[in-house]
């Protein structure tokens, strides 16, 4: 039995390489902002990548999750109707509200249009949830450590993307916490996958434990998507850069914002690599300890 | 048996335990005169006129009210064996869970429509009775919500060793959207007149609530066979 860590150094250097290509072009090649805030403007390209970053690690939680789930369950085709079922009565009940809501002449959700966005939500799940499905059948990985690790990342990012944040919040707005909506929700997505692993630490057969936490995996992420969409959707301070229709930068700012993503990315990747292969190590010596009586 | 006379019989069950015994309407309701009577002394600088921060504290008494409530109603269920009896009965599951939202719902809604009034004379100095249907569905979306996460998230926790503790733990951070929204909503009517802006705040706040509650159902409808049980 060999460790195996595969692309762990490959993704590990990328990181590396493009941090520093990342911070070079942060300081060196892009502009000053002058028109608001000046320099603190340049947390940016490795504040926002960051957050995108958590936010992928919770969503590798959530697909890890629902895998299991799928893996898991006896009768997959019957819950898989019920589920459809009651998602076309959600979508019919959230159309009509909206068909309600136009004749009554209100404005939806600030203009931002959810069907867009419900439309992205279920073709992301139809392509990912198959591949994540058949990953599990052909790897034989056990997806609860895939979730569980994508929480362990996902706080360790998030933890990080607070202190940056409280940081640029004293230089910019002169406190060091506001509660503005997006800094009060990602608080809350934080402490809520804390809570993940109090749920996980209390229950303690093993199979039990990944189907709970799966459960609670999934319902968790609609906090991180409704941390995502609370400046476009509440009145917030907080930035808002990229819109639809506008990318809001310079190219080399946005050059080197791709750059710094891809770095976290990378980083990220390497992590969770060695961190699953850390924890089926820890399995594989546990099955030992069973074997050997004790 | 159709889906409806299911939950029918299941919603009736807890209905009529909870006439015969009354315990956990008579504890939540102690529980939110108590915690009001905690506001009037922790609030005491401006005497009595608490109409600035109604819909908070309203929502407050409400929301630890809920939790009591939950832990309480699932309790009864594994004391007497009777979540046993239900999973060994020919009833789907997502079918047990809405009937325990729903009667959750109920409990939560009676003692709201009791300790509303008692609110309104004691703390606040605004009639906010014209918007009163404004207002009912802001208290009725928020209910919904709390009882659609709050069954899901003490189901999940009965099983566990740390049973009392996880329910808030858990249940606090994806409560909270609901309560964000229900306190823009409450807090905004009680506080005073509605201008144009606030009026469309508060619009938009209701149907941020009504997708929530969507989705949260939902979720937890689907979800609800792998939490329960062993």
């Amino acid at each position: 039995m060999s460790l195996k860590i595969g692309g762990f150094y490959f993704y590990l250097v990328t990181a590396f390489l493009l941090t520093v290509a990342g911070l070079i072009g942060t300081f060196f090649l892009t502009p000053l902002e002058v028109k608001q805030i000046g320099f603190s403007q340049k947390i940016f390209y490795f504040h926002v990548p960051m957050a995108a970053t958590s936010a992928v690690a919770f969503g590798v939680t959530l697909l890890g999750s629902i895998a299991y789930l799928m893996k898991d369950s006896k009768n997959l085709y019957r819950k898989a109707i019920r589920l459809t079922k009651a998602t076309a009565i959600a979508t019919v009940i959230a159309f009509a509200l909206r068909i309600t809501f136009n004749v009554m002449g209100i404005e939806v959700l600030g203009g931002i249009d959810v069907r867009l966005i419900l439309l992205i939500a279920s073709i992301s799940l139809i392509t990912l949830v198959p591949v994540f499905w058949f990953f599990a059948f052909l790897t034989r990985e056990n997806m609860d450590t895939w979730a569980s690790v994508g929480a362990e990342i996902g706080l360790l990012f998030g933890s990080m993307l607070l202190v940056m944040g409280i940081l640029w919040t004293r230089v910019t707005w002169t406190v060091w916490w506001t509660w503005d909506p997006r800094l009060t929700s990602y608080l809350l997505v934080m402490l809520l996958y804390s809570g993940y692993f109090v749920l996980r630490s209390s229950v303690d057969s093993a199979h039990q434990r990944a189907r709970y936490s799966a459960a609670l995996g999934i319902v968790s992420y609609i906090a991180v998507i409704f941390t995502m969409i609370s400046t476009r959707v509440l009145r917030s301070a907080h930035p808002v850069i990229f819109t639809l229709s506008d990318p809001g930068v310079e190219s080399s700012m946005l050059i080197t914002f791709i750059v710094a993503m891809f770095a976290m990315i990378a980083l990220f990747g390497a992590m969770i690599i060695v961190k699953v292969t850390i924890n089926n190590l820890r399995e594989q010596i546990e099955d030992m300890k069973d074997q050997l009586g004790g | 048996m159709t889906s409806f006379s299911q939950i029918w019989t299941i919603l009736k069950k807890d209905l009529i335990l909870e006439l015969r015994t009354r315990e956990m309407l008579i504890s939540m309701f102690l529980f939110v005169m108590l915690t009001m009577v905690i506001f009037n002394y922790s609030f005491s600088a401006d005497r009595n006129d608490l109409t600035a921060f109604g819909g908070g504290l309203l929502w407050i008494a409400f929301i630890f009210t809920a939790l009591l409530g939950l832990n309480r109603s699932f309790a009864h269920e594994k004391e007497g064996g009777c979540l046993d009896g239900l999973l060994l009965s020919p009833i789907d599951r997502s079918l047990i869970y809405t009937s325990k939202v729903l009667s959750n719902f109920i409990f939560l809604s009676i003692i709201q429509i009791i300790t509303i009034p008692i609110f309104t004379i004691f703390f606040i100095r605004y009639n906010y009775f014209p918007m009163i249907v404004l207002f009912i569905l802001g208290i009725f979306l928020g209910n919904l919500g709390i009882a659609s996460i709050g069954t899901f998230v003490t189901t999940l926790a009965i099983n566990t060793k740390r049973r009392d503790l996880l329910v808030p733990i858990l249940g606090l951070p994806l409560m909270m959207p609901i309560l964000w929204l229900a306190v823009t909503i409450s807090g905004n009517i009680m506080a005073g007149p509605l201008g144009p802006n606030t009026l469309k705040e508060v619009v938009r706040a209701v149907q941020i609530l009504a997708l929530f509650d969507i989705v949260y159902f939902v979720a937890s409808y689907g979800l609800y066979d792998f939490v329960i049980g062993e």
